[in-house]
């Protein structure tokens, strides 16, 4: 018999070849630090950003670079605020509320995500990008996709508990009262580092908007009047439906429709370039409890869910040797991941599951779902009917 | 010590990496079950631990804490991350050695694959890591019970398995 320590130590042992080096750390540490720097504001900050970030070289370029998506699905066409309205929140679940704005220099996106408790934009300071890529000689070659800042939660009247906030400062939005505080946890982010700015406020009787800031804020862009001036856009609109480019045929007992929209909640890849819809799924009763977060997943680990995402096709997802390449087939690695790719070559739908369910449930979730025009928004389902 | 100039900072985090990026791989790997998952999430970790070298006190501690923790991540993140390329798959072999050492490694590892990333990731730093239960609560940001509970559903699922698979799991 073994002791368990022993037992892991083991399976840990003969590893295959490492394929970075130290080197290979060390330019993503200055890549890193450089995003947290970067604006791109014409090529004096380009320049400036470049002698911060060190040499990425042009083969690294190559796999870094997104790939390019439609913009009328990935971007948000925000109007500048002017005179804004009441935000009143959709009776149903599954409507948006709002539209993007343009506050200063901050970008508002329409919204992208929404739950039954509360919808989600991504917000942009001025021209940033999330990585900027240089040659052997140090010029800029490419930009990656837009940042995204900053993240807009609006909640549903009564659903949210500002108590992340209980020691933050009164501020007025608008003549509406919020709170501002210069370093707010953000459940998902375990860093010893804070600095995340946050301002929650009412927009309403009863209801509350959050603007957390995503990335560490070393310019100081993202201050309370800044923050202020965001909320005090925010302007509500004419309510309308969510879409997603899926239909679902098939869902597992017990399981129900709980978040959907152009990409899945921040922490698990947001409405990064690639994604074109997510919907995620829950087994069981829906919680009665105030919120404290936005998270769609708390990290409790009893949460049954499913998620499926449709995204751009990465081409190093390739099916097993020999399988039929339209056929849902699972992740070596991880019999929970599973995929359909889409004729065309152009669109992958994913599945990933939290143990509830079979690789067999998963594929033959996958191999049942109704697939729209992914190209053409005009296409897409209402979030409301994507699910039987 | 920690030094303070520029360079050499940048001499000392390179020791630390030179020294600690393949433990930190086998943790890594051992909460994930992917090597090159594994290798993902060190580094992240350790780019994050260079933006941040001179404000980190106890880089190690950190390090192999936050490795765990990006190794879930990396499970729960887009395809790009969570990804295993077939071309990158670590071939196990086909055939038993004399000593079964190579069997047994197989068995392990093939029972760690029936837990979760979070059960994983409690069994890793409870056990191998040596780390009390509030240790790993605050090295994970879990409450204390949630910590007790997986471990305790983690070892009941390795054995389960393990005995199923005919290995002897008695020792723990």
């Amino acid at each position: 018999m073994r002791e368990l320590s022993e037992m892991l130590e083991d399976a840990k042992a003969n590893p295959p070849a490492p394929r970075y080096t130290v080197d290979d750390v060390v330019v993503a540490g200055r890549r890193l630090r450089a995003r947290r720097r970067a604006t791109w504001s014409g090529l004096a900050a380009a320049a400036a950003v470049v002698a911060v970030a060190g040499v990425i070289t042009v083969p690294r370029l190559v796999g870094a670079t997104p790939s390019a998506g439609p913009p009328e699905v990935t971007a948000a066409a925000p109007v500048t605020a002017g005179k804004t309205d009441p935000l009143r929140y959709p009776k149903s679940p599954w409507e948006y509320a709002f539209r993007g704005y343009r506050a200063g220099e901050f970008t508002v996106n329409d919204p992208y995500l929404v739950t039954a408790d509360f919808q989600q934009a991504t917000v942009r300071i001025g021209d940033d990008v999330d990585e900027i890529y240089t040659d052997d000689t140090k010029k800029t070659v490419a930009r990656s996709e837009p940042a995204r800042n900053l993240l807009l939660t609006v909640y549903r009247p009564g659903r949210y508990d500002p108590k992340q906030f209980a020691g933050g400062e009164p501020v007025s939005v608008g003549g509406k009262p919020g709170l501002f505080q210069a370093d707010t946890q953000i459940e998902g982010d375990r860093s010893p580092i804070g600095g995340h700015r946050g301002l929650a406020w009412q927009y309403a009787t009863n209801g509350w908007a959050v603007l957390n800031t995503l990335i560490p804020d070393e310019a100081g862009r993202a201050g309370k009047a800044n923050l202020v001036a965001v909320a005090a856009g925010l302007s509500g609109s004419a309510a309308y439906p969510a879409t997603v480019a899926m239909k679902l045929r098939e869902v597992p007992p017990g399981y129900r429709l709980d978040a959907g929209g152009r990409g899945p909640d921040p922490w698990n890849g947001g409405n990064a370039e690639g994604y074109r819809s997510s919907i995620r799924l829950v087994k069981g009763a829906a919680s009665a409890g105030r919120l404290i977060s936005s998270m769609t997943d708390k990290d409790d680990g009893y949460v049954k869910d499913i998620r499926i995402n449709l995204s751009t096709y990465e081409p190093k997802r390739l099916p097993p040797d020999g399988a039929d390449p339209a056929a849902p087939y699972c992740n070596t690695g991880n019999a929970a991941l599973c995929y359909r790719n889409l004729p065309g070559g152009k669109y992958t739908v994913e599945i990933i599951g939290s143990g509830d369910t079979s690789p067999e449930e998963l594929t033959q979730i996958l191999a049942a779902i109704q697939v729209a025009d992914v190209d053409k928004p005009a296409t897409w389902f209402p979030l409301a009917t994507a699910t039987p | 010590m920690r030094l303070s100039g520029v360079d050499d900072r940048e001499t000392e985090f390179r020791a630390f990496v030179g020294a600690q990026m393949e433990p930190l791989r086998g943790l890594a790997y051992l909460t994930c079950g992917d090597w090159q998952v594994a290798e993902d999430a060190v580094l992240t970790v350790l780019a994050r631990l260079y933006a941040r070298w001179p404000k980190v006190e106890t880089p190690a501690a950190y390090a192999r804490a936050a490795v765990v923790r990006a190794a879930i991540d990396e499970t729960r993140r887009p395809w790009w991350r969570r990804e295993k390329s077939h071309s990158h798959a670590m071939p196990e072999p086909a055939t038993p050695d004399r000593t079964g050492a190579v069997d047994d490694r197989i068995q392990v590892r093939q029972a760690l694959r029936h837990l979760s990333p979070k059960l994983r990731a409690v069994l890793v730093l409870r056990f191998l890591e040596g780390r009390s239960v509030q240790e790993t609560a605050e090295a994970l940001g879990w409450p204390e019970g949630t910590v007790k509970s997986y471990t305790s559903r983690a070892l009941d699922r390795l054995r389960e398995v393990l005995t199923r698979e005919g290995h002897h799991a008695g020792a723990f």
